[in-house]
């Protein structure tokens, strides 16, 4: 039987670090298991990034967490309180957007916030102007949200959760549609938000935006949790690149070839020679250390680029149809989901 | 103060709002008035066209004609009141607003029950004005003694009494308000409008039948507690201008006492707000 209530509390360790704190989280739809045993800890004052292919159950996670939805078993405190019980009181510090952002067609985006604002009390619609101006909204604030754009939508979205004043911003999906203005600026708001040390959860697909945003990762995959931690980790334990262009390639990959720090060199028509270096060897040196070789044997090098391990290699490592998740670079306990 | 945000007792804000946010409807506002007080301005229009051309054709005033109005705005209130009942029951569903009301952490029950006094004060604005209508024409544009000849009883060409008027009003807004709740409450429970209207089309028709059925023999009476519409009929006040009483088809009739009428009336107001309100409290947001 599945409730809004009542799951036992005693799995969580109730730290009083931890903004959010799920444990065995387990929610169904029917007979199919969209939630398996999901354990999510979540520290205050950190931009933590929710990942996951389509249907991984990002949104489902958050509607949960939110009381939005009944789960089958598990449990979840906010700020050390059990929820979904104290979930009324909570909501006070709590502003979220789960999916696309849902208003009123009819009357303006201003009206909209004046009515969640009159829900929430708490001077909500003191902020309803500052909400409006930080989320780039003031021009269009008087226009019906029927005429609104898919950016405009999702802007409103991000004020309909500033007028809380936030301890804990839940975005989910929120940069789609955004002009490249507007991107900015909600990375910006995001940053700062995490910069006051209040607590960020950003669900996204734009990975480069959350490794922006975010110092933790937790990625969903099917239901489950298969990576939770710092996304530095990552990039300490990832594959790190450089990139070269230069005018002799066949005389540059034998030079690569005993170049100590590089375990593979190879060419790509689009994009030069990829140097893929060692375990622990940092990209920027490497890359020092390789234009000395190859300027030493005469190349002449008109293109030097260090990448260092991507989320999104990582990820697609992670979520790759048949991957193994003991096989991934990365799979030591204390990174692996719990 | 402000209330606590568990409270389930919506507050004037939140209501107020709501009133704000249903009045911003354009196409609904705009039909209501259009099907309502348009309805019966083209009704007493053509009345008084009418009685300019044929002067033998009584004008648009006196008792039977303030029947007939009143009849007629009952027709187009209860189309009027469904209608906003299921748009009052189910557009924060169906726009997914629900779920961003929701997480402002106000009690769903106190976010279900602002709405329920919202649209009526929408109804009230539309009816009360188109009453005033009517009730100013009946009383004005009274028809002179000849055309007592034109009419069958004597209150016909009389400016209805204000008690006539008070209680018919009553009746009136009380039919349109049963109709707005229990639609509101069939749109709160399957979540969407066009099925509301459909489905409290359907009981209006299958009120019709139990009438027939329950008049049919003596065993089926005991269908008038689920007769809402009948008993409705049964609670209408003395109107001028038509028979006090009239028979059923088969010769069987009964009556119902005015407690057991104000029960089932209260018993059909509470139980489908009471399951929407249930569902609204469950339901996925
Ligand atoms: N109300 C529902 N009834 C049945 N299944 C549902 C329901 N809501 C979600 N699901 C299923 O749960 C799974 C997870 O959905 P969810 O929306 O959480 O995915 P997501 O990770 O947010 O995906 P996306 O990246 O596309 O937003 C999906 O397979 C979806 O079909
Ligand atoms: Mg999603």
């Amino acid at each position: 039987m599945e409730s809004f209530e009542g799951a036992a509390q005693s799995s969580l360790s109730g730290e009083s670090h931890l903004a959010v704190e799920v444990a065995g989280l387990t929610k169904r739809f029917g007979r199919r298991t969209v939630l398996s045993d999901v354990s999510v800890a979540i520290p205050r004052g950190v931009g933590f990034g929710i990942l996951g292919p389509n249907g991984a159950g990002k949104t489902t996670l958050l509607r949960t967490l939110l009381g939005l939805v009944r789960y089958s078993s598990g449990a979840m405190r906010i700020f050390g309180q059990p929820v979904p019980s104290e979930l009324p009181a909570l909501f006070r510090r709590i502003g979220a957007v789960v999916d696309e952002p849902g208003f009123l067609p009819h009357i303006t985006g201003r009206q909209n916030l004046e009515m969640l604002a009159a829900a929430r009390g708490d001077g909500a619609s003191k902020r309803i102007d500052y909400a409006l101006e930080r989320a780039g909204l003031g021009a269009n604030s008087d226009q019906k949200v029927a005429h609104y754009s898919t950016g405009m939508r999702q802007r409103l979205g991000v004020a309909s959760c500033l007028i809380a004043d936030p301890d804990l911003l839940i975005l989910d999906e929120s940069m789609n549609g955004l002009d490249p203005a507007g991107m900015q600026n909600l990375r910006t708001l995001m940053r700062e938000h995490v910069a006051s040390s209040r607590t960020l959860i950003f669900c996204s697909h734009l990975l480069d935006e959350v490794e922006r945003a975010c110092e933790m990762v937790a990625i969903l995959d099917k239901g489950k949790v298969v990576f939770q931690g710092p996304i530095a980790q990552i990039r300490g334990q990832g594959t790190a690149l450089v990139k070269i262009g230069c005018d002799d390639e066949r005389r540059a990959l034998s030079v690569l070839a005993s170049v100590p720090c590089a375990t593979e060199a190879r060419f790509d028509h689009h994009e030069g020679i990829i140097v893929v270096l060692r375990a622990g060897c940092d990209p920027v040196h490497s890359a020092v250390e390789i234009n000395r070789s190859l300027l030493g044997a005469g190349v002449a090098v008109h293109l030097i680029a260090p990448e260092r391990p991507r989320l999104e290699d990582w990820f697609i490592e992670l979520t790759r149809p048949g991957a193994s998740t003991d096989s991934s670079p990365a799979s030591s306990p204390e990174v692996r989901g719990r | 103060m402000i209330p606590p945000r568990t409270a389930w007792v919506p507050d004037w804000a939140l209501i107020r709002t709501r009133f704000l946010e249903l009045r911003r409807h354009r196409p609904l506002v705009i039909a209501m008035i259009g099907g309502n007080l348009g309805i019966l301005l083209i009704m007493i229009t053509a009345i008084s066209v009418m009685h300019a051309v044929h002067p033998d054709v009584a004008p648009a005033g006196g008792g039977s004609r303030f029947t007939s109005f009143v009849f007629l705005m009952l027709a187009t209130g209860v189309i009027t009141a469904m209608f906003l009942g299921a748009i009052v029951g189910s557009e924060d569903l169906s726009s997914k607003f629900f779920r961003a009301l929701v997480t402002t952490g106000r009690s769903r029950l106190a976010l279900y029950l602002a709405r329920l006094p919202a649209g009526l004060a929408l109804l009230a604005a539309v009816i009360i004005p188109t009453y005033a209508v009517a009730v100013g024409c009946a009383v004005t544009l009274l028809p002179s003694r000849s055309f007592e000849y034109y009419y069958a009883f004597s209150s016909s060409t009389k400016a209805p009494g204000i008690h006539v008027i008070l209680a018919a009003g009553g009746w009136l807004l009380l039919q349109l308000i049963v109709v707005y709740a229990i639609t509101l409450a069939i749109s709160a429970l399957v979540g969407s409008e066009a099925p509301a209207v459909m489905i409290a089309t359907l009981l209006v028709l299958a009120d019709l039948v139990l009438t027939t059925v329950m008049h049919s023999h003596v065993l089926w009476s005991w269908l008038r507690f689920v007769d809402i519409e009948w008993i409705l009929w049964g609670m209408r006040p003395h109107f001028p201008g038509i028979a006090t009483c009239c028979g059923t088809l088969t010769g069987l009739s009964f009556s119902m006492p005015g407690w057991e009428q104000l029960l089932a009336l209260v018993v059909w107001l509470v139980v489908p707000l009471g399951l929407g309100a249930y569902r609204s409290i469950t339901r996925d947001a």
